[in-house]
Parts: C-alpha cells; structure tokens; sequence
C-alpha cells in the first residue's frame, strides 16, 4: 500500500461528500436499501415459488408413473 | 381487430396465458431492472440538489414511483374485480390474487419511504393528514384483499367476494389522490399533471420519469410471474400441467 496521491484524496472526498447526502444521507440511503430489499423479495419471490411447483408437480407425476 | 379480439381471449385461457408468459416475464424483468437503475444513478449521482430541501429530495426517484404504482395496482384490481364479477373469467381472478401482495409491498414502501422523507423535511416521520391516512387505509384494502381470499375455503366464493372489496375500496383511490387538494395537508400538491406544465425542474423530472417507467414494467414483470405460479397452484392436477412437468423430465 503505497502513499495516497493528491488525486486520490481528492476522489475520497468527493465521494464521502456525496455519500453524506448534505447531512441526509442516512434517510436516503435508508430509502434506496429498503427499496433494493423489497424489489429483490418481489422478484425473486415468483420465480421460487413457480420452480418449487414445477418441482413438487414432477415428484407427483414420478410417484403416478411408478405405481 | 379480430386477432386482438382472439388474444385477449386466448389470454383467459390459463394454459395459454402460462405457455405463452414465459419470455414476457424475462424482458420485463430485465427491461425494469436497467431502467431502475439508469433512473437510480441519474437520480442520486447526476441531479442537482433541490434549492429548499436539498439531498434528501432524492428521496422522490423511489418515494413517487412506488406510491403511484400502488394505486394503479389497486385500480387493475378492481378492474379485474369487475371483469370478474360481469364475465367470470378466471384470469381476473388470478390477477387480483398475484396483484394484492405486490400492491402491499409497493404500498408500504411508498410509506416507509414518506415517513424517512418527512423526518428532515418536516420534522415528523407521520401526521394524520388526508394523504399519508388514505394511503394507510390503501394499504389495509391490499391486505383485505389477501385476508379475505385465505377466509374463505371455496374458490369461487372468495373470488367473488374479493372481486366485490376491490370494486368498493377503489373510492379510495380518488381521494387519495385529491387528498392534497380537498384538505389542508402538509403534502406537497402534485408536481406533474396532465393539464399544467411540470412545476419540477427538467433536470430532476427525468431521473424520475426514467425510474417509474422501469418500476412499472419490473412490477408488471412481478405480477406476471406471480399470476404464473397462481395459475400452477390452480392447474396442477390438469393434463396439461402434466405435460409439462414429463417434458421436464426428459
């Protein structure tokens, strides 16, 4: 790990700077977490359930098939 | 005409909607996922701060998006509650109970995100006002919708008494949103309408058109996909579920 060049601290900074929000960053990044939680439930949520289905419905059609 | 006429019939069929869904639900997810995530950054990383509230107006790229959409879900319910209750086509149905959950979450989510965005513009996360109590009461309809559906053992009876709540709680829906016009309210009135010009600077309304139109399409992506599980629930024991589910194991 070398030295931190000017540049660099500079670009830190900005981004701490922009991250802080002007003092708000804790209710906007609270929004945009919750919301990227909710968003990534309700996507993921469909598309479990749909494979979870498919799967039990093949078991079933196996245990006809078997018997 | 006549094949608009034929796929709008065709789509009250379960197996045809299922077969037929699969690859809307990919590009509508994908499709959604880069708008919201355009939006997002243009947002919160390109749009200047707001001369009054400064960065906590960004807090609208998520706050406006999810609210508006929950009350277009609750009107697609009702719409469907209607198409039910006239034509008893079974897809209605299917729609009011993939829709009920995805409208509560968007709701509480516009409402999460109210009451963060309250705290350092008003200086309170909750006031019983018009607005944020309809939009509580929006959110109570959603979950009687989802109540209501686990109440009752028989398919047909719980989905015409859901189709019934969702046509009555749609009058919440006009109050909702004039709340901030017939009442005093700390809301703010809205900022683009279809008569007047946008009072929302340019440079902020497009981040925001951006993120609705890709929170639209990922939640009409949700919906799809949820109706096809709600669709599997239901036709399980049909042969043509069964079709599918051998071709799977091949």
């Amino acid at each position: 790990m070398g030295p931190y060049h000017h540049e660099e601290y500079a670009t830190l900074i900005d981004f701490f700077t922009w991250a802080a929000m002007g003092g708000h960053g804790l209710y906007v990044w609270s929004v945009y977490g919750i919301s990227i939680v909710a968003l990534v439930v309700l996507g993921a949520w469909p598309l479990r359930a749909e494979k979870k289905l498919l799967v039990r419905a093949t078991e079933r059609t196996d245990l006809e098939g078997g018997s | 005409m006549g094949s608009i006429k034929d796929a709008f019939h065709r789509m009250g069929s379960p197996r045809f909607f299922y077969l037929g869904s699969s690859l809307w639900v990919r590009g509508l997810y994908v499709g959604g996922i880069v708008s919201l995530v355009i939006g997002s950054f243009w947002g919160l990383v390109l749009a200047p701060p707001d001369k009054y509230q400064g960065d906590s107006f960004r807090i609208m790229y998520m706050h406006v998006p999810s609210a508006h959409l929950a009350e277009m879900v609750y009107f697609a319910c009702a719409v469907a509650g209607f198409v039910y209750v006239v034509w008893r086509m079974k897809m209605a149905d299917v729609f009011i109970a993939a829709a009920a959950p995805v409208g509560a979450i968007l709701t509480s989510l516009s409402l999460v995100s109210g009451i963060l965005w309250g705290m350092p513009t008003w200086g309170t996360g909750w006031v019983w006002d018009m607005r944020t109590t309809s939009v509580l009461v929006l959110l109570f309809l959603f979950f009687g919708l989802i109540a209501l559906r686990q109440a009752i053992p028989r398919l047909d009876r719980a989905a015409y008494s859901v189709a019934i709540l969702a046509l009555v709680g749609v009058v919440n829906i006009p109050i909702i949103k004039y709340s901030v016009v017939w009442f005093t309210t700390l809301h703010q009135p809205a900022s683009i309408t279809f008569v007047n010009e946008p009072t929302i600077e340019t440079s902020m309304l497009w981040p925001l058109l951006v993120n609705s139109i890709g929170l639209y399409i990922f939640v009409a992506g949700v919906i799809l996909a949820a109706m096809r599980v709600e669709v599997l629930k239901r036709e399980q024991a049909t042969e043509w579920v069964r079709t599918i589910t051998r071709s799977m194991q091949r």
